[in-house]
């Protein structure tokens, strides 16, 4: 099977929600994090302990 | 990793194929099951001579970065090693590459005994564990040689990790392959009922020339609907987990950085280590065709330091090769994010790596969904 590469449709775009979960733990823990390292200077990509590794398997 | 113009030659993991064969027959291995035959023709298992070599070139190329590295037991099931050479091998590569490097062990799960997992608390290994999560989703293609489930021995083993004091530290995530006819939400509970503080999913694997399982088309979305849902049952939790792709894509969004391969522009170098001492590219490119994981020169710890290796055009070449090549990908608003996905899921037949990822549509749609949260997020701020 073959397909040709094809700019994705509207239905690669989703809708947006009607009340984004701003106050999710989640997301509010990801914007800490990222105020957090901001100023930091280089990014540390080798904190591998206690981390998933970085191959995507 | 990429910082300046040198960076290609420092390494960030190596995979250590240890066990070139798997107790487990999941059908949509990428190993066994993907056309690459590469397998029948190695050892079953690394042995302490070609592990020393490899421990020995790892300490020399540790000396000569000025970053650590993360080593990853891989396989096959690298647990198929056994206790007693699990624990040859790990003292070996701990004293070759001493904190802050990491050394991991990717299982399936079913063979974590208890005097494995002692080896893995001696010399401190990571354990990631793939479960593809509640019993009618993993049993469906996680199967043994046999044809049956695995899940129970799966949890099993989680559990006997996870009931340890010592050990239960070292579980670092759980890591699901996407069905997307599953229901996310209830992945997503049964993945952060084992336990482990962070969650990961990757789609099946599958490229241009052959579409991924429960993909009708490129520009359906099935996959970008699963993980819509599963980032639904992630945003809900008052007590997540982390969800490592989810992290990753939403962070990026939010101004910060990527820590997995194939997100947002990061690159890694990345290297496999095949039992009989080969070197070889990231085995993820299996995907895109036997032998595109190889090196054209062929490369081994036996002969070769990594130095060699990684100053070489061919790994300068496929270091690049993360970078998309697509014209589209080069157009695109969110390639900061995507990054163009895995390389494997690029290929095809007739364009090589010179398209976007087969799951551009699905990656579209939940950026989509994820930039309408950082918009509104930027809003509130205002």
């Amino acid at each position: 099977m073959h397909n040709d590469p094809i700019v994705p449709t509207t239905e690669g775009q989703a809708a947006a929600i009607d009340v984004p979960p701003l106050d999710s733990v989640a997301l509010q823990r990801l914007i800490a994090e990222v105020r957090q390292s901001e100023g930091e200077g280089p990014f540390d990509t080798s904190l591998y302990n206690r981390s998933y590794h970085r191959h995507n398997r | 990793m990429r910082v300046g113009g040198a960076s290609a030659q420092r390494l960030d993991t190596v995979l250590l194929k240890v066990a070139s064969r798997c107790n487990l027959d999941c059908s949509y291995c990428y190993v066994y099951h993907m056309g690459d035959e590469a397998w029948r023709h190695q050892p079953k298992r690394m042995s302490d001579a070609v592990l020393q070599q490899v421990a020995s070139r790892l300490a020399a190329q540790l000396a000569l970065q000025s970053t650590p590295f993360s080593v990853v037991l891989h396989g096959g099931e690298p647990l198929l090693l056994g206790a007693e050479r699990l624990d040859r091998f790990c003292a070996a590569l701990r004293a070759a590459l001493p904190h802050p490097c990491g050394i991991h062990v990717q299982t399936n799960g079913a063979l974590l005994t208890d005097p494995i997992i002692d080896v893995l608390v001696c010399h401190d290994v990571g354990v990631s564990v793939s479960i593809d999560g509640p019993q009618a989703v993993h049993d469906r293609f996680r199967l043994d040689h046999r044809g049956k489930g695995s899940f129970d021995r799966v949890r099993a083993g989680i559990a006997r990790l996870t009931a340890r004091a010592d050990a239960r530290p070292l579980l670092a995530g759980v890591l699901a392959v996407i069905d997307p006819t599953s229901d996310p939400a209830e992945v997503y509970a049964a993945l952060k009922e084992t336990g482990a503080p962070s969650l990961d999913v990757l789609p099946r694997d599958g490229n241009w020339d052959r579409l991924p399982f429960g993909k009708s088309a490129p520009e359906t979305v099935e996959y970008g609907r699963w993980l819509e849902g599963l980032l639904d049952a992630y945003l809900a939790d008052p007590e997540p987990p982390n969800v490592r792709l989810l992290d990753d894509l939403l962070r990026l969004l939010l101004g910060g950085r990527s820590i997995k391969e194939g997100v947002g522009t990061t690159d890694y170098g990345i290297l496999v280590i095949e039992p009989d001492g080969t070197v070889e590219k990231n085995d993820t490119l299996k995907v895109a065709g036997a032998g595109a994981d190889r090196f054209e020169r062929r490369w081994s710890v036996s002969e070769h330091g990594f130095d060699e290796i990684l100053s070489s055009p061919e790994f300068l070449d496929y270091y690049r090769q993360q970078r998309p090549l697509s014209s589209m990908c080069a157009v695109c608003p969110d390639l900061g994010v995507c990054g163009g996905g895995m390389v494997a899921h690029r290929w095809s037949s007739d364009r090589g790596f010179d398209n976007p990822t087969i799951f551009c549509a699905d990656q579209r749609h939940v950026i989509a969904r994820m930039r309408g949260l950082a918009d509104a997020i930027q809003s509130r701020a205002a």
